[in-house]
């Protein structure tokens, strides 16, 4: 059953992986030469307040931490866990029930083990796309002999895990409630973009995983929320139960 | 002989209102083919998804082998094919036969593969392609090739060509020659008349009659009114029905025959195909109890 379910995952997974491994060698083997080809458009440009902006760019060049956090955990990765965790959760159990596929499934498995497998492989793809995602920055500043935090790594790979599985477990939750694989996606996705846009108000800050995912404290050495992260773990353990009783009391 | 299955004063009413299953009882035995037939909308899949635990009964018993039936009973000693035959149709012949044979409890590859081969499928092909024929015949190869108890079998034959319908209907008797129970659903009355040991009619969440063919064709008689007979008699108390033209009045037993013929001396009597019985339990049933569902 689990070769089934990979099965189905798999287009989805290696899409997702190839756009993570484009945007990695963008950011980082090509980093340099794109900074520079960017530097040196700076420099010829008339226009002027320019300097910071070349600042940072130099700040790029030199503190491979900065880099990590400003071009990866920061912007491409933190800005796509939650969406790549919608598109990796949204189909695992709407798209059987959609096809009618899943009376085939529940006649010949139990329906713990039916959810177990679907919920668990989902979460081994997300998790697996997160983690190679965050090691991969880590090794490739290792290989270049850089001066890498450890710590400032394994805290941004954490909150991106956190951040990653909590929007996996709320697409997970449309996923078993309903009928076919439109709904959970536009469910979470309009979730998602609700909670975002709430969060740049100041009261409702805390609603915004982005504002989580996206923050540099662990880069200015600061530590992880500690709160939000276990707040986000628990809810996501939540959301696991509330998933399964309602897959296990479902009728199809 | 304890039933393979048992299923006692099952009730299952949706959110809508609809009472889709009103206290039905029914008993497949080892050896023998239970056949459950209605008209559309009767209630025979969710009679079916009840059982299996694919949807939740109001109330009810179902046992199997004497005991309340288990998840593991649905998983391991019952096959299933259900009404609208979905594989995964990414898969081709061979994937979905491999697969099966997976996540599949007591399942014969081999055997399986025979199936699919005597079907003459072809095994690289994807099951998207498949016709709605084909792929009923790759879910019947698959569900036979599974060492249950019973087949639960839902429309098995809609959809096959007339030559595979008797290859399936054959396979059918293979199984309970083996020992195995069948319970299934058809629309298909001179099939059911071929096979079936036990006959149940279905109408509205109601089982109207269940027993063997022999049984139903020595109790029901359909007497041919003629004559002006709205004067005569008080009609609320017999199943009436009308066809090409004629009154007709069914006769369920000897006595009600009797009564019947007491206010309509001279009418006619006649023997019943199982067709003529369904068609005239489900009529007059809808007369009796005028218009739609409660």
């Amino acid at each position: 059953m689990m070769k089934k379910e990979f099965a189905h995952m798999k287009v989805r997974f290696i899409v997702l992986a190839v756009i993570l491994a484009v945007l990695f060698v963008v950011s980082f083997p090509l980093g340099d030469f794109l900074i520079g080809v960017a530097e040196n458009a700076l420099s010829q440009s008339q226009i002027s307040g320019l300097e910071g902006l070349q600042e940072v760019l130099g700040k790029i060049r030199e503190d491979f931490n900065f880099n990590a956090y400003s071009q990866w955990f920061g912007k491409n990765l933190g800005q796509l866990v939650p969406i790549f965790s919608i598109i990796i959760g949204f189909p695992i159990f709407s798209r059987e029930v959609e096809r009618k596929t899943i009376y085939f499934l529940l006649t010949k498995q139990r329906r713990r083990r039916v959810f177990r497998v679907k919920y668990f492989l989902g979460l081994f793809a997300v998790t697996a796309l997160i983690f190679a995602s965050c090691v991969s920055v880590l090794l490739f500043g290792l290989f270049l002999m850089k001066e890498v935090r450890i710590k400032m790594f394994a805290e941004y790979t954490l909150m991106m895990l956190t951040g990653g599985i909590f929007w996996y477990s709320v697409t997970i939750l449309f996923s078993v409630f309903m009928n076919d694989q439109v709904k959970p996606l536009i469910s979470s996705i309009l979730i998602l973009a609700v909670t975002t846009s709430l969060g740049f108000l100041r009261v409702f800050r805390f609603m915004s995983v982005y504002n989580y995912l996206l923050s540099d404290a662990p880069y200015r050495n600061l530590g992880i929320d500690l709160v939000y992260t276990l707040s986000l773990m628990l809810l996501s353990v939540l959301l696991y139960f509330v998933a399964w009783t309602i897959f296990r009391r479902k009728e199809f | 002989m304890k039933p393979l299955l048992e299923v006692k004063n099952l009730r299952k009413s949706y959110k809508n209102g609809v009472l889709a299953v009103d206290g039905i009882d029914l008993q497949i035995h080892a050896g023998s083919i239970y056949a459950l037939v209605g008209p559309n909308g009767a209630g025979k899949t969710t009679t079916i998804k009840c059982i299996l635990r694919l949807i939740s009964c109001d109330s009810g018993e179902i046992d199997f082998k004497g005991k309340t039936i288990t998840e593991d009973d649905i998983v391991q000693r019952i096959s299933y094919v259900p009404e609208e035959k979905n594989l995964y149709e990414e898969l081709t012949v061979e994937n979905m036969v491999n697969l099966s044979g997976r996540i599949i409890s007591k399942f014969d590859l081999q055997r399986a593969f025979e199936l699919v081969k005597s079907f003459k499928l072809p095994l690289a092909e994807k099951i998207s392609s498949l016709s709605h024929g084909m792929k009923t015949q790759l879910y019947l190869s698959i569900a036979f090739a599974q060492n249950a108890d019973i087949y639960i079998l839902d429309e098995p034959t809609w959809g096959l060509d007339p030559i595979a319908q008797k290859t399936v209907l054959q396979m059918m008797c293979d199984l309970v020659g083996n020992g195995k129970g069948v319970f299934y659903t058809s629309h298909v009355l001179r099939e059911v008349e071929k096979i079936a040991d036990t006959v149940a009619i279905m109408h509205r969440g109601k089982i109207l009659y269940s027993g063997t063919l022999t049984e139903a064709k020595e109790k029901f008689k359909t007497v041919v009114v003629t004559g002006d007979f709205s004067q005569r008699a008080d009609l609320s108390s017999f199943h009436f029905f009308r066809k090409g033209g004629n009154f007709l009045i069914l006769a369920r037993d000897e006595e009600e025959l009797s009564d019947i013929l007491k206010q309509f001396p001279t009418s006619d009597v006649y023997e019943m195909d199982l067709e003529d019985i369904f068609e005239a339990l489900v009529e007059s049933e809808t007369n009796r109890q005028g218009g739609g569902r409660k």
